[in-house]
C-alpha cells in the first residue's frame, strides 16, 4: 500500500525550541505516512521557500511573533491559496488578548497554543490531527 | 612655535596610538565572542539530543559535565533557559531544577556573591528560572541587606515563588511601593496556591495590587477564579467590574448569568460592551432580548459590538434583519446593516 506524503514545518526563531519539536515529531505515530519534517526561521523565508508547490496536506506550526513576516501575516498569504485548504495551521501565541486570538482564528489558523506549551499535550494533538489523516479525512 | 609643533604632534601620536588600540582591543573582543558563539553552536548540534532525552524522558546524562567551561555552562544554560520558556511540563520543570540544584548550585552561590550588580541580577533570575531552592539560605541573607531596589525586587519574585509564607510576611509591609506592572510580575510567577493566598487577601490589597490581581487571573486563565471574578462584578469600584468582566471575557466561561444581566443596563459604557462581548459564547436566542437593547444601545462601540456578535451566527443575522426591518433606531438600522454586509 502506498503511504501518504504529509509534510510538517516548524517556522521558528528558537532553534533550540525547533529542534525539541522536531525530535517530538520523531515520537509520533505516523504509520500509513511519509512524514517530513522542514524549519525556518522566520516567515519571510518560509513563504520564499514555496510552500505553494505541492498537493500534500501540509501542517504548519508557526509562532506569531517572527523577526520577518508575522504567524498571522504568513497564514493570511497562505489563505489565499486556491487550494488553501491542505495547510492545518497551529499558532504559537506568547500570551495574546482574547481578542488577538479570535482575530488569528477568523484570519485562518486553525489551533492555537500558548507558550509555554505543555509538551505532550501538544504532541497529543498533533496525534489527533494525523490520525485523522490516515483515517482519510481531510485536515 | 617648535616646542608647540611638537607638543601638537606628541598628542596626536598617543590620540592615534589610543585609537588603534582600542579598535585592536575592540576587534580582539568580538573575534573571541564569535568564537564562543560557534563553539557554543557547536555544543548545542552535538549535545540537545542528549539533554532532550534527559528533560523529557528523564534518561541520565552519560557524558561527564565540564562546567568551569565557560563555553559548556553557556551552552547548557541556553537549553535550560529555552525549555524552561518554552515548556510547561511538569517533568521539564522538575528535571531543570534537579540538574541545576546538583551542578549549577555551587557556581551561582559564588556569583551571588559578586561585587558587580549585573551578575548578581542576572545569578537571581537563574535562580527565579531553574528553580534552584538550595539556594534559598543565600538568598533569604540577601533580603536581609539588598543592595539594590532591583534586587530586592527579584529576591521578593523568588520569593514568590519558592517560599510563600515568607513571601506574604514581606509583601503587605511593602506593598505600596509598587507598580501594577510590579505587581503582576510577582502574581505571574507565583504558584497557584500563592494565588489562591492573594485571592483570600483581596481587600487588603492597594488599589493598584488588586487591579494587577484580576488581570493576572485572567491572563493565565485561571478556571478556579472565576467565582470570585463574579463576585467582584458586585464591587462598587467601576475600574474592578470593567476588570472582572475583561477577566471573565478571558477565561470565557458563563457560570452566574443573573449577575450579569444588570449590566445590560449599565450607566458604564465599557460594561455593556463587555457584557456583549460574554454573552457571544451563549445561544443567541436566549439572550436575544439583551442584544436587542444593546444594538439600540446610545454608544457606538456597544452598538457595533452587539451588531458583530450577532453577525456571527444565523440566528443572529436573522435578528439583525429584523432590526432592519423593525427598528425606529436609524443607528441601530445602520449598524445591522453594515455588519449584514460583510458576510459570516
Amino acid at each position: 500500500m502506498n503511504k501518504m506524503d504529509l509534510k510538517l514545518t516548524i517556522v521558528e526563531e528558537d532553534t533550540i525550541f525547533v529542534e525539541a519539536l522536531k525530535r517530538m515529531t520523531e515520537e509520533l505515530d505516523t504509520k500509513g505516512l511519509n512524514l517530513s519534517v522542514d524549519s525556518y526561521s522566520d516567515g519571510q523565508e518560509f513563504l520564499l521557500s514555496k510552500p505553494e508547490a505541492g498537493n500534500q496536506p501540509h501542517i504548519i506550526i508557526i509562532n506569531d511573533i517572527l523577526s520577518k513576516r508575522s504567524g498571522v501575516n504568513v497564514t493570511l498569504t497562505l489563505r489565499q491559496l486556491a487550494d488553501s485548504q491542505r495547510f492545518y495551521i497551529i499558532l504559537l501565541t506568547q500570551g495574546r488578548s482574547e481578542d488577538d486570538m479570535v482575530h488569528a482564528l477568523r484570519t485562518g489558523v486553525d489551533y492555537y497554543f500558548q507558550r509555554p506549551i505543555n509538551l505532550r499535550a501538544f504532541q497529543a494533538t498533533l496525534e489527533r490531527i494525523i490520525e485523522r489523516q490516515t483515517d482519510g479525512l481531510s485536515i | 612655535m617648535d616646542f608647540l609643533f611638537k607638543t601638537v604632534i606628541t598628542i596626536l601620536g598617543i590620540l592615534t596610538a589610543v585609537i588603534l588600540l582600542s579598535f585592536i582591543y575592540f576587534w580582539f573582543q568580538r573575534r573571541q565572542q564569535h568564537r564562543k558563539h560557534l563553539k557554543v553552536q557547536t555544543y548545542l548540534k552535538e549535545h540537545q539530543g542528549q539533554w532532550h532525552a534527559y528533560l523529557v524522558h528523564q534518561i541520565p546524562l552519560n557524558e561527564p559535565l565540564n562546567l568551569n567551561n565557560t563555553t559548556e555552562l553557556t551552552a547548557i544554560e541556553t537549553i535550560l533557559f529555552s525549555y524552561s520558556r518554552n515548556f510547561s511540563d511538569k517533568t521539564i520543570q522538575t528535571q531543570i531544577s534537579r540538574f541545576a540544584n546538583k551542578h549549577l548550585k555551587e557556581q551561582y552561590d559564588k556569583m551571588l556573591k559578586s561585587r558587580h550588580w549585573n551578575v548578581r541580577m542576572n545569578t537571581l533570575y537563574r535562580v527565579l528560572v531553574f528553580g534552584i531552592t538550595e539556594l534559598l539560605p543565600d538568598v533569604q541573607k540577601m533580603m536581609k541587606k539588598p543592595k539594590s531596589e532591583e534586587e530586592y525586587f527579584r529576591i521578593l519574585s523568588i520569593y514568590s515563588r519558592y517560599l510563600p509564607d515568607e513571601f506574604f510576611a514581606e509583601f503587605f509591609k511593602v506593598q505600596d511601593r509598587f507598580s501594577q506592572y510590579q505587581f503582576k510580575k510577582l502574581f505571574s510567577v507565583m504558584t497557584d496556591d500563592a494565588r489562591n493566598r492573594i485571592i483570600d487577601s483581596f481587600q487588603e490589597l492597594s488599589t493598584d495590587g488588586q487591579y494587577a490581581a484580576i488581570d493576572v487571573l485572567g491572563k493565565i486563565r485561571e478556571f478556579n477564579s472565576l467565582s470570585f471574578l463574579y463576585e467582584l462584578l458586585e464591587s462598587n469600584d467601576t475600574e474592578i467590574r470593567i476588570r472582572a468582566l475583561k477577566a471573565i471575557n478571558e477565561i470565557k466561561m458563563i457560570i452566574d448569568v443573573e449577575r450579569l444581566m444588570p449590566f445590560v443596563e449599565s450607566n458604564v459604557w465599557q460594561e455593556k460592551l463587555l457584557v456583549a462581548r460574554l454573552f457571544e459564547n451563549f445561544a443567541v436566542e436566549k439572550v436575544k432580548p439583551v442584544y436587542l437593547k444593546l444594538i439600540e444601545d446610545s454608544n457606538w462601540w456597544v452598538r457595533n459590538e452587539a451588531a458583530r456578535v450577532l453577525s456571527m451566527t444565523k440566528e443572529g443575522r436573522t435578528i439583525l434583519e429584523t432590526v432592519i426591518e423593525q427598528s425606529n433606531d436609524a443607528y441601530a438600522v445602520d449598524v445591522s446593516k453594515k455588519f449584514l454586509s460583510r458576510g459570516v
